[in-house]
């Protein structure tokens, strides 16, 4: 008790602040935190960083080893792997960050109508019910089967399936805040349904979207990583993670790195996003403030 | 009990039916002639419109819908423009491979993450508890298909223990089981460990201590039983997770299972193979959610309380029973 | 030891040890409760009541919670040598506690026949059945119908509940029944039955009494004797008429005074100012000195021992010894 008075002596009473000072006791969440910032600067400055162009073929250079030319070899077509995997980034990034932006913007407002609007609330639910009952991995074939492979139908088909999560949690926010006393107080006074949402309804509903936000950025690159690993979602010659898995497969037994570095680099992206998800959700979790 | 199981049955049949109407919707935006799909490119035009009419294609949407629907129930799920044989067939004969890896996946999962999840959460911030939650979100985070391609190379590459794909003898299934085991049982430990940290937490497991309860029975019987329907449900996600990404894992170890099957219907736009492969995922996971309810309903005290059921054995042993068959529930 | 003697505790300090801080929960309190004695604890919260009473069934939560000092001595054994598995044998056989909030206190996957009997199961050696029996005997002891064993706490209301919970704290006819702040969950209405089924069960199996509340006007009503507590130390403490019509400590003046009185035409309250002081970062000296009116150097400076005055009536204030010394 006596912590969490100091802390907010020291940081005010921004619940933001706070969060933000919860999540820096947690070392490791702080440091997943910085490296998320880090592989997002990486994807921008990829053609800084990259020590080759990702598509520069080179054919005195087939499945090199790790050297120093090299750090991470090359591939079967002399490609540097690391160019690859850091142009690669971008593809991640875009897709993960993207996905999620999407779908908030989707699905937060159809959330907020269904609350708000009773009338809406049964078939919005509904059919976001029939859409989420389907399977992740069949819904997505069945996406791309109508709208073909590249990024942009990517993008489309993972906002889509990332919608209702965001709906709903929308929604039974709404729902649970609508009958709070100071939501019913300014209601009596006459308040706008508008100003109601802004002031009131988003800004305490922020918390529990921002981590599903965290949390569900590493699925979708996961999805997305398996997309592409199937054939189905960025196509060759683009330097996508899951492709390049999918592409080093053959060489697993003598060219192992090939395949293993840009899973390896999957894992850690989506590992530290869960991490700062989880952290977020203990930070934010009002029960644990004390 | 039976109220019960009707009511979810009804429900589970709604659902199925709204699915298959929204998937068979879906597929009508699918662009291209399916003829092109069933004669291949360089069609004559008499054969394409042959093709029209013998699949009955310039129905109208309506007539097509209540047909499939109506031959989904007969257990006929059309035929594929590529091959033209029957689907059900080939799907049933791929079901016992997919079904076989997700189900020891799952038991071996299971096991593993409630063990894992209670002995983490019973000893939270141990050094256990801390490798533990590492291999746990790890696990969560790493893509199926990779950390199957890593077994792979690990146990059939390098040290020679394990084949990695061919014929299916016992050693076969171990190292599919271990990559679906491996990933259920990260989710499971992760919920389990969260879920038993916020009931061990709760008065009513002060309570059984102080009743003189051993911290075993503590820990399992007032904690576990209380923490475990945040789990269920992480259980049947991961086997819904599970039927729909098998393509994944199917694929790294050359399975000739259901998603594979799937999946080359999506390569060759062979929309009926889609259509009816998606359809039967979905009517499984449906299942899987039905028995999930059922399961619920040995745990849940408020479904418990409102259908009836455990009441009879407790009022038995209190000697109540010839009041409870007079008065039916309570 | 004295004959009499169910309980005592000497000078018993628990510690909670956390990462920034040690939270200083109880320092350094000494009582006995004799064999059919009904003794009132009072004081704010935050003083160290429940603190207290879990360590008389050891279920302080460890860590962060330690007894760092003392001794407490329950029918002449000693527990703090006792192992676990003789504690398991105490709980609820001859020590057993209801707690504050019935709401939370049962579990809510277990009908609460099912919850009486399993205390009934672990320190009897009956069959299940028998067991079922016995709770069914207890769940009418407690006013609930018999024919309500199969039922789920949910299905009760609070005032239900917490009758639940006393037919779980006595289905093993305890030697000790703490009760920690038993009615301050429940409704106005039904806070005067709870107390008063706590009252009349305890005369019949005749069990010593721990009753934990901020309620003075409870604590005059049901217990022999009162202890006050202020920041985790017996302020002031005795039988009950005596403190009520002599209350020296001026923390014990400050309780009487912050509550409305029938009997005396009064305008307001008198609230005692200040907040009581961080148990983590407690003053030196008296901890009350900072809020006391008569405070002086000293009383910041020396820590007032628990002094008894007459007929068991112990007070730890400099003041109001020195006082009480003059007068007498």
């Amino acid at each position: 008790m006596s912590g969490y008075y100091k802390r907010k002596k020291e940081y005010g009473n921004s619940q933001w602040a706070l969060v933000w000072m919860k999540l820096g006791e947690n070392k490791f969440a702080m440091f997943s935190f910085w490296m998320i910032i880090v592989v997002i600067l990486i994807a921008v400055f990829a053609p800084v960083l990259a020590p080759y162009d990702y598509a520069a073929q080179d054919y005195d250079n087939i499945m090199v080893t790790p050297n120093a030319q090299h750090p991470f070899g090359t591939d079967q077509f002399g490609r540097d792997i690391l160019s690859r995997i850091i142009y690669g980034s971008r593809y991640t990034v875009i897709i993960g960050f993207g996905t999620m932006t999407g779908a908030c913007l989707m699905g937060i407002p159809l959330g907020i109508f269904a609350a708000y609007y009773p009338k809406l609330d049964n078939p919005i639910m509904r059919f976001l019910e029939i859409f989420s009952n389907i399977p992740d991995m069949p819904l997505l074939m069945c996406l791309v089967i109508i709208m073909g492979t590249s990024l942009k139908n990517l993008l489309i088909c993972l906002i889509l399936y990332y919608t209702p999560s965001f709906a709903r949690i929308a929604r039974a926010k709404v729902l649970t805040l609508r009958n709070e006393e100071y939501v019913e107080a300014s209601i009596a006074l006459g308040a706008s349904d508008g100003r109601i949402l802004l002031h009131h309804i988003l800004p305490n509903s922020l918390a529990p979207i921002i981590v599903q936000f965290t949390l569900s950025t590493g699925g979708s690159i996961l999805e997305a990583a398996a997309l592409s690993y199937i054939g189905l979602g960025i196509q060759p010659p683009e330097p996508e993670w899951g492709l390049m898995i999918s592409q080093g497969r053959q060489f697993l037994s003598t060219y192992w790195y090939y395949s293993i570095i840009p899973g390896l680099c999957i894992v850690f992206l989506t590992y530290i996003l869960n991490y700062v998800g989880d952290g977020l959700r203990d930070a934010l979790d009002p029960r644990l403030n004390h | 009990m039976l109220r019960y199981i009707i009511k979810r049955l009804i429900y589970m049949v709604i659902t199925l039916l709204a699915t298959v109407v929204f998937l068979f919707t879906l597929m009508e935006f699918v662009p291209g002639d399916p003829a092109l799909v069933v004669l291949g490119e360089g069609a004559t035009e008499e054969n394409i419109v042959a093709i029209h009419k013998e699949l009955k294609l310039d129905d109208p949407y309506i007539v097509r819908l209540t047909r499939y629907i109506g031959n989904l129930i007969q257990g006929d799920m059309g035929n594929s423009y590529k091959t033209r044989q029957p689907i059900a067939p080939a799907l049933f004969a791929r079901l016992p491979l997919t079904m076989t890896i997700a189900v020891w996946g799952i038991i071996v999962g299971t096991i593993i993450g409630l063990i894992a999840g209670v002995v983490s959460a019973v000893k939270q911030y141990s050094l256990f508890d801390r490798i533990l939650t590492f291999i746990s979100l790890f696990g969560a985070s790493a893509p199926s298909f990779w950390l199957a391609m890593l077994f792979v190379l690990i146990f059939t590459l390098k040290l020679g223990w394990l084949p990695a794909t061919g014929s299916y003898t016992l050693k076969h299934w171990i190292l599919p089981v271990a990559t679906i085991g491996l990933q259920a049982s990260a989710t499971i430990t992760r919920m389990t460990r969260s879920s038993m940290l916020e009931v061990i937490r709760q008065d009513y497991v002060r309570t059984a201590r102080a009743k003189g309860q051993t911290q075993f029975k503590v820990v399992i019987s007032h904690g576990l039983r209380n923490a475990f329907i945040p789990i269920l449900t992480v259980i049947c996600t991961r086997i819904n997770g599970y039927l729909g990404g098998t393509v994944l894992v199917e694929s790294v170890f050359a399975i000739p299972g259901l998603g594979n099957y799937v999946l080359d219907g999506v390569k060759t736009m062979d929309t009926p193979v889609v259509l009816s492969g998606v359809v039967f995922i979905c009517f499984m996971c449906t299942i899987v959610t039905f028995l999930t309810d059922m399961a619920y309903a040995f745990i849940d005290p408020r479904i418990k309380s409102t259908y009836g059921f455990g009441v009879k054995r407790a009022r038995k042993r209190a000697g109540l029973v010839a009041k409870a068959t007079e008065g039916g529930n309570v | 030891m004295r004959e009499n003697e169910l309980l005592s505790i000497e000078n018993l300090e628990i510690k909670y040890i956390l990462r920034r801080s040690t939270v200083n929960a109880v320092n350094g309190i000494s009582f006995t409760i004799n064999k059919g004695e009904r003794v009132g604890l009072v004081g704010e919260t935050g003083a160290g009541k429940t603190t207290t009473a879990l360590s008389i069934l050891k279920l302080i939560p460890e860590p962060p919670g330690k007894i760092t000092n003392g001794k407490i001595m329950l029918g002449g054994r000693n527990l703090m040598e006792t192992s676990e598995k003789e504690m398991r044998k105490i709980r609820g056989n001859d020590v057993s506690m209801v707690f504050q909030d019935p709401m939370t206190s049962l579990s809510p996957v277990m009908t609460v026949g099912d919850q009486i009997m399993e205390v009934v199961l672990l320190h009897n050696d009956m069959s299940k059945s028998e067991a079922a029996l016995r709770a069914r005997e207890m769940l009418e002891l407690v006013g609930i119908p018999g024919e309500r064993y199969a039922e789920y706490p949910h299905q009760f209301s609070g005032g239900m509940k917490q009758r639940v919970l006393i037919a779980i704290a006595l289905a093993c006819n305890p030697k000790l029944l703490i009760a920690d702040e038993p009615t301050s969950a429940l409704d106005v209405t039904i806070q005067a039955q709870v107390l008063e089924l706590i009252a009349e069960l305890r005369e019949k199996f005749n069990m010593s009494l721990l009753l934990i509340t901020h309620d003075l006007g409870v604590v005059s009503e049901t217990c022999d004797r009162i202890m006050i507590m202020y920041a985790g130390r017996i302020v002031e403490s005795g039988p009950v008429r005596t403190v009520y019509k002599n209350m020296q400590h001026p923390y014990t003046i400050g309780l009487f005074n912050s509550l409305p009185r029938l009997d005396i035409d009064t305008d307001r309250l008198e609230p005692i100012k200040g907040m009581m002081p961080d148990p983590a970062n407690l003053p030196a000296g008296c901890a009350f000195h900072q809020r006391c009116p008569q405070a002086d150097e000293r009383c910041a400076q020396e820590l007032p021992p628990l002094t008894e005055m007459e007929n068991g009536h112990c007070i730890a204030c400099f003041h109001a010894i020195d006082k009480e010394r003059s007068d007498g």
